[in-house]
């Protein structure tokens, strides 16, 4: 029989590498789907996944198994999710700080960002243009609206399983996704109309 | 919160399927007396259809192993930073003598200034384990092994020297029993990383033909149902799902199917699966009935919307 969750973080908190793989293995679909809708990009996207289990592999020797991996897993992907654009932000500003042409580059990045979910005038199908609003009233809300946002609407979480990945009363994952939805319905009723 | 917002977050909230009952009755009251709620109702369903429009980015296995390949390097160089680390513990724990403190303090300083130095001042190659050589690596790449992800370290025109980094795959042809663990855990593998539509499905007819209900294999299937790009695996790992006893995480599988599936025929197979495996416990839970009460009224498809009506009005009889 497959080993277990339990018998896998042992393993790994063992330094056994293959066992820590495999527990990253039964996940991690789930955790880049959350960032993928969350960042802004694949590069994003590839940049939490990354950080979730650095901090995992980080975490895991001290993990009392007090609480299921799963919630602790989510709880820091979704640390990681809020934090990301603001640590983003302060790279950015060292590194123009630092290098004369550093600033320039950012700039570059980002529009690199924005024209991979700029529809192309190949690619302008209504889903894509859809996509494109979205993407785009998505960037205008809270870190925190952001997420519950889309860990509700998108990826089908409940909110009481919200409430526990971020930690919080489930009465403040109510108000994050009524104050996040009513700024989504702002941008995008000039679009829609609605 | 005025009474206004507070209904309209009620309003939100049901569209989300997330109102305690009592909320629930409250809302249904005031929705009967008030025109306006029933128009804001009506604009909060256009904004949810809207945004059920966009599709969500694509976790495709491609991605998932660029995200796995990126990570498997982060790691492995986390790995010989907490190695280093360790060793120094090791070596100031087992050497610590209080009358050589002193001695042994400044001896570290010393050897911490000199590694400082050392990575900030010379210069090396990206990849930090130490390259081998043409005759090291012969064995390696015997038999039908496949050499994949080359990336060049240091080229040396003027020489010929060259150094670069790559992985080696091997072949590995297994003969075993569905109801072994290894047999399991690569099928378990395969179904959920594999990037052959084809052997997902494979490994899906094997996993349906075991004699024990294993946990590994139905959260596979599960996360399969909810997560497989190719619909035909999705469906497959749905009936696969049926040989096992129902339970809160195959139901919340299927609720999630019924929830966001766009595949119709797969959300029919879910609710059949919902009403056939309520036969025992004659009623549905109160989530189940939510949801299907959901689908009676607002699901795109004519027979979804009957059949979910037909499950619920069979509980009621």
């Amino acid at each position: 029989m497959a080993p277990n969750d339990l018998q896998l973080i042992q393993s790994a908190q063992q330094g056994d590498v293959i066992a820590f793989e495999q527990l990253v293995h039964r996940y991690d679909k789930h955790v880049l789907a959350i960032a993928a809708r969350f960042g802004n990009s694949s590069e994003d996207a590839k940049d939490i996944y990354q950080e979730v289990f650095l901090r995992v592999y980080r975490g895991l020797k001290n993990f009392q198994l007090k609480s299921e991996f799963t919630t602790w897993l989510y709880r820091i992907t979704t640390n990681v999710c809020l934090t990301y654009q603001s640590q983003k932000k302060k790279d950015r500003q060292h590194t123009s700080l630092d290098d004369g042409g550093g600033h320039e580059n950012a700039s570059q990045e980002t529009m690199t960002h924005v024209r991979a979910l700029d529809p192309s005038p190949d690619q302008q199908t209504e889903a894509t243009e859809i996509s494109f609003h979205v993407q785009k009233a998505l960037n205008v809300l809270s870190p925190q609206q952001k997420l519950v946002f889309t860990l509700r609407h998108y990826q089908g979480y409940k909110l009481k399983e919200i409430a526990g990945m971020m930690d919080c009363t489930e009465g403040t994952v109510k108000r994050y996704l009524f104050t996040g939805t009513q700024r989504m319905r702002e941008q995008l009723k000039d679009v829609y109309g609605m | 919160m005025n009474t206004h917002e507070r209904w309209n977050e009620l309003l939100q909230l049901s569209l989300y399927d997330e109102l305690m009952d009592k909320e629930k009755q409250e809302l249904d009251g005031h929705l009967q007396s008030c025109t306006e709620c029933r128009a804001e109702l009506v604009r909060l369903k256009a904004l949810h259809a809207r945004l059920d429009d966009a599709p969500s980015p694509v976790v495709d296995d491609r991605f998932l192993s660029e995200a796995r390949q990126q990570l498997g390097s982060a790691l492995r160089s986390e790995q010989s930073k907490q190695s280093l680390l360790q060793r120094l513990g090791d070596f100031i724990k087992a050497g610590i003598v209080p009358q050589y403190k002193i001695a042994l303090g400044g001896a570290l300083v010393f050897a911490l200034g000199m590694v400082v130095a050392y990575a900030l001042f010379v210069p090396r190659a990206q990849n930090t384990t130490s390259p081998q050589t043409t005759q090291q690596i012969s064995p390696v790449l015997t038999g039908e092994t496949r050499v994949t992800n080359v990336r060049f370290l240091n080229t040396d025109m003027a020489t010929g020297e060259i150094e670069f980094a790559f992985e080696a795959v091997k072949s590995v042809r297994m003969k075993g029993n569905i109801n072994d663990e290894q047999v399991q855990k690569i099928l378990t593998h395969a179904l959920l990383t594999d990037q052959n539509a084809g052997v997902r499905l494979q490994s899906i007819s094997a996993m349906a033909s075991r004699k024990s209900a294993d946990k590994e294999i139905k959260n596979a299937l599960v996360s399969a149902l909810k997560t497989d790009e190719n619909p035909g695996v999705r469906q497959e790992a749905l009936k696969a799902l049926q040989g096992f006893q129902m339970d809160q995480e195959i139901k919340q599988a299927l609720l999630f199917v019924l929830t966001h599936e766009k595949n119709p025929g797969l959300r029919i197979a879910a609710i059949n699966y919902l009403d056939s495996a309520r036969v025992g416990s004659k009623a549905f839970d109160q989530d189940v009935l939510n949801v299907l009460r959901d689908k009676m009224q607002s699901d795109d498809n004519n027979y979804i919307r009957l059949r979910a009506k037909a499950a619920v009005e069979e509980v009621r009889q």
